[in-house]
């Protein structure tokens, strides 16, 4: 079926791109950067991108109108009978992909010269990137379009999961609804792929949810509600943690106490440069934890060791955590707080110099923020989350930071903490020659703390992510500084997401893997709310799409939830019946 | 005047002949008593025999027939009292750009064949055959200016084929949206500069240059 064209192919190239001639008595408005169009070649069909957008006045004439003396209607009335004469419009495009009566594929040549431009329609659409089928492949979101199509994009649940991916945007973009849409799907997939294939590895989410809108609700940017995050509606399938014991009261979260004994001398160097500690202390730190733990005797209460005085004494004496805690310590130690703290200093002295005990006295006092946390002195609950991730039957996990949210060392303990964790049990099972029996994907907010420039190397989280992808961990890396990251990182991640970012390393950083990247920059800085560009895996070919309403996508997992409820019931009442149950 | 049959029709209202022909220019000899009422921007229709050439004045100029010209130091009354046959001895013309012509009832701005000398000229000034040349398919049509700008009428002369008609152009206020567009359009086709220039010059004259 041929359709009205809209412009001529008039130059370019498959690399720089190629540049169009919009005909007269179009909209340039009608063009926005990022929209899809289709270029009908002599024997192949085409998909691109616009890129760019231009006007352009072939000569003096508007100068010398608007110099006139003349009335101002004059001067728009002469201005737009000569508008075909003495502007052009143009748009520049990124091809995308190509398709004849054989095969679809990335695009390799280019269209002939003077090729019609036409609107991209429903049935290019599909025949370019595919249908939603409601198990592997799910609706994201509407493409870009010049016009408008009423058809919508799918990504491929399996293939993402297949291998990290990214989510990356300024704050107020979209990530968290799209991260959450995302979780939906995956959770959606797994349950269905569980009953159509019981022998497939199961899928397992862990979230770290700094903002509890994965494991609560999604708001807006005035805070209003607007629907359920995905572990809520699927809470079932999810066990959702907080370390905010208000939140655990009053939403029925489950509380997540970190034992500081658990952390390593890594957890606490990342988290310094947080609190303002001097890379001096930093340096020390491996020999204040040897005194500390050994010459002291304090074992796994090291990092009390770090800020034991008074006043942590009386604030420890408030909780019965915080009693054991003392109570363990004066037992190790021999000694009570005062005269603790006065041997620890004398032993760094002694055994370090006087240097490292001036460093240890003025540095110590910023971490007594550490006693603020949720601590506790029993086991955490790091290895139940570490089962439930390891374990076909376990559940979704989500970690909600709460009245924490804006604590980014506890958030980077607890998550290093997991990490750690997770690696050691895969690890053992990797050493005993089992496989995992589930693929896990960590969702990692704020993700530049953790696989950033100067942290990648010392986090777990690097170590995941260098190591776990053939043993079946994947990262869904959610950042607004993608600059940030470590390189190998970036380019670990096989399908990205990448609403709109202004800052050029970040751009760069987010485009690292796209192909004709320097065109696809020039979209990124513009990009409007809700408006992403994907490529990679997850999609058959680069897109920018306007991300699907979260509370359309909320009522299918609702529903989709409900259902699930029902036919558990169903097959229960079905054994009772049967006398199985 | 309604009609161009009824314009050609009484040889007397003839206000000169066809003196030379070159290329897109047509040289007319004006008789002396009609040269008064002929202006730079005036429409001369050319009563030839098959396409009738229509265009506008270029130039006009006037010299002796014979010899030079000696002083006389005499004013215009008494000259006429003294030599009331003395523009016998002088040569009036005028140079029309050849913009148009008259194919049957219909004014066409385009350029057919070339008129023959000796060939009556008329001027056209009446608002019925003004409808008939500015708008001969019922909306304004600005054409002509494109072989009059080619013949050599700068901004000055196009100035003034609109301040000699501006009588005429004046019963269509309403309608100067429209006028001034076909004419910028036109302007931008004849390849001129400063089109703003003009436009100013014509909403000068015709009074349209008010905010």
């Amino acid at each position: 079926m041929s359709r009205r064209y809209f412009g001529k192919i008039v130059g370019g190239g498959l690399t720089g791109g190629l540049r169009g001639i919009i005909c007269m008595g179009e909209n340039i408005e009608d063009y926005p950067v990022g929209a899809m169009v289709s270029i009908v070649g002599r024997t192949h069909r085409y998909l691109a991108m616009i890129t760019d957008v231009r006007i352009e006045s072939t000569d003096a004439t508007v100068g010398s109108i608007m110099s006139a003396r003349i009335p101002t209607d004059v001067k728009e009335i002469t201005i737009n009978a000569l508008e075909p004469h003495i502007s052009s419009k143009w748009i520049e495009l990124a091809l995308i992909a190509q398709s004849d009566e054989k095969e679809i594929k990335n695009a390799d040549t280019v269209p002939s010269f003077y090729s019609d431009i036409v609107d991209v329609g429903a049935e290019d659409i599909k025949c370019f990137f595919g249908g939603e089928d409601m198990y592997r492949r799910w609706n994201i979101g509407r493409p870009k379009t010049p016009k408008g199509v009423e058809v919508e994009i799918p990504i491929d649940v399996e293939k993402l999961v297949e291998l990290s991916f990214g989510i990356f945007g300024k704050s107020g973009t979209g990530k968290t609804f799209l991260g959450n849409i995302i979780a939906g799907y995956i959770v959606m997939f797994d349950l269905i792929r569980a009953e159509r294939d019981p022998f497939e590895k199961r899928i397992k989410l862990l979230i770290f949810d700094m903002h509890s809108e994965y494991a609560l609700e999604l708001r807006d940017n005035m805070g209003n509600i607007i629907a359920d995050g995905v572990a809520k509606i699927f809470s079932e399938n999810f066990i959702r943690y907080t370390p905010d014991v208000e939140l655990a009261k009053e939403r029925g979260l489950r509380m997540l106490r970190i034992n500081y004994g658990e952390l390593t001398v890594d957890d606490i160097r990342l988290i310094l440069p947080m609190f303002g500690v001097s890379g001096a202390f930093s340096s020390y730190l491996p020999d204040y934890r040897n005194i500390l733990a050994r010459k002291i005797g304090l074992g796994d209460l090291w990092v009390w060791g770090l800020i034991i005085d008074e006043h942590v004494e009386e604030r420890l004496q408030d909780s019965r955590e915080g009693r054991t805690i003392l109570d363990e310590i004066s037992k190790r130690t021999g000694t009570d707080v005062r005269g603790l703290r006065t041997r620890i200093l004398q032993t760094i002295r002694r055994e370090i110099g006087l240097a490292a005990e001036l460093s240890f006295r003025a540095q110590t006092a910023k971490l007594r923020a550490l006693i603020n946390y949720p601590y506790t002195a029993r086991e955490s609950q790091i290895d139940e989350i570490v089962n439930n991730l390891t374990s076909r039957n376990g559940s979704h996990i989500t970690i909600s930071l709460g009245r924490y949210e804006k604590e980014t060392p506890l958030y980077m303990i607890i998550a290093n903490l997991i990490a750690r964790r997770l690696r050691q049990r895969i690890l053992k099972k990797s050493v005993a020659g089992e496989e995992l029996e589930t693929k896990i994907v960590i969702f990692l907010e704020e993700a530049h703390n953790f696989l950033g420039k100067e942290t990648y190397r010392l986090s777990p989280f690097g170590a995941i992510a260098r190591e776990m992808r053939k043993k079946g961990v994947m990262l869904c890396v959610i950042d607004q500084k993608p600059g940030e990251l470590d390189s190998d990182v970036i380019s670990m991640l096989w399908t990205n997401f990448v609403f709109t970012l202004t800052d050029r390393n970040d751009i760069e950083a987010a485009l690292m893997g796209a192909p004709r990247k320097e065109l696809l920059k020039k979209i990124i800085e513009i990009l409007g709310r809700r408006e992403v560009l994907i490529y990679g895996e997850g999609v058959t070919f680069p897109v920018v799409i306007r991300v699907r309403d979260y509370g359309d996508v909320a009522r299918i997992f609702e529903h989709f939830a409900k259902r699930m409820t029902q036919i558990v019931e169903e097959r229960v009442e079905h054994l009772r019946e049967h006398g199985f149950v | 005047m309604r009609s161009w049959a009824e314009l050609l029709s009484d040889k007397n209202r003839a206000v000169g002949e066809v003196a030379g022909v070159e290329a897109g220019k047509i040289e007319v000899f004006v008789y002396p008593e009609f040269y008064p009422n002929i202006h730079v921007g005036s429409i001369l229709l050319v009563d030839s025999e098959n396409a009738k050439p229509v265009g506008l004045v270029l130039k006009l100029a006037h010299s002796t027939q014979h010899g030079q010209i000696m002083p006389l130091r005499k004013t215009r009354d008494e000259l006429a009292r003294i030599y009331p046959d003395i523009d016998r001895y002088y040569r009036y013309v005028c140079v029309m750009a050849y913009t148009s012509h008259l194919s049957g009832n219909r004014i066409v701005h385009v350029r057919a064949s070339m008129p023959r000398l000796h060939d009556l000229v008329f001027v056209v000034n009446s608002d019925a055959l003004l409808d008939l040349f500015l708008r001969p398919e019922g909306s304004w049509n600005f054409d002509f200016l494109r072989y009059y700008i080619a013949e050599g009428a700068s901004s000055l002369e196009l100035r003034e084929f609109f301040y000699h008609h501006r009588d005429y152009f004046s019963r269509f206020g309403a309608d100067r949206n429209s006028i001034v567009s076909k004419v910028a359009r036109t302007l931008y086709l004849s390849g001129v500069s400063g089109i703003g220039r003009y436009v100013e010059d014509i909403c000068a004259v015709l009074g349209w240059d008010y905010e």
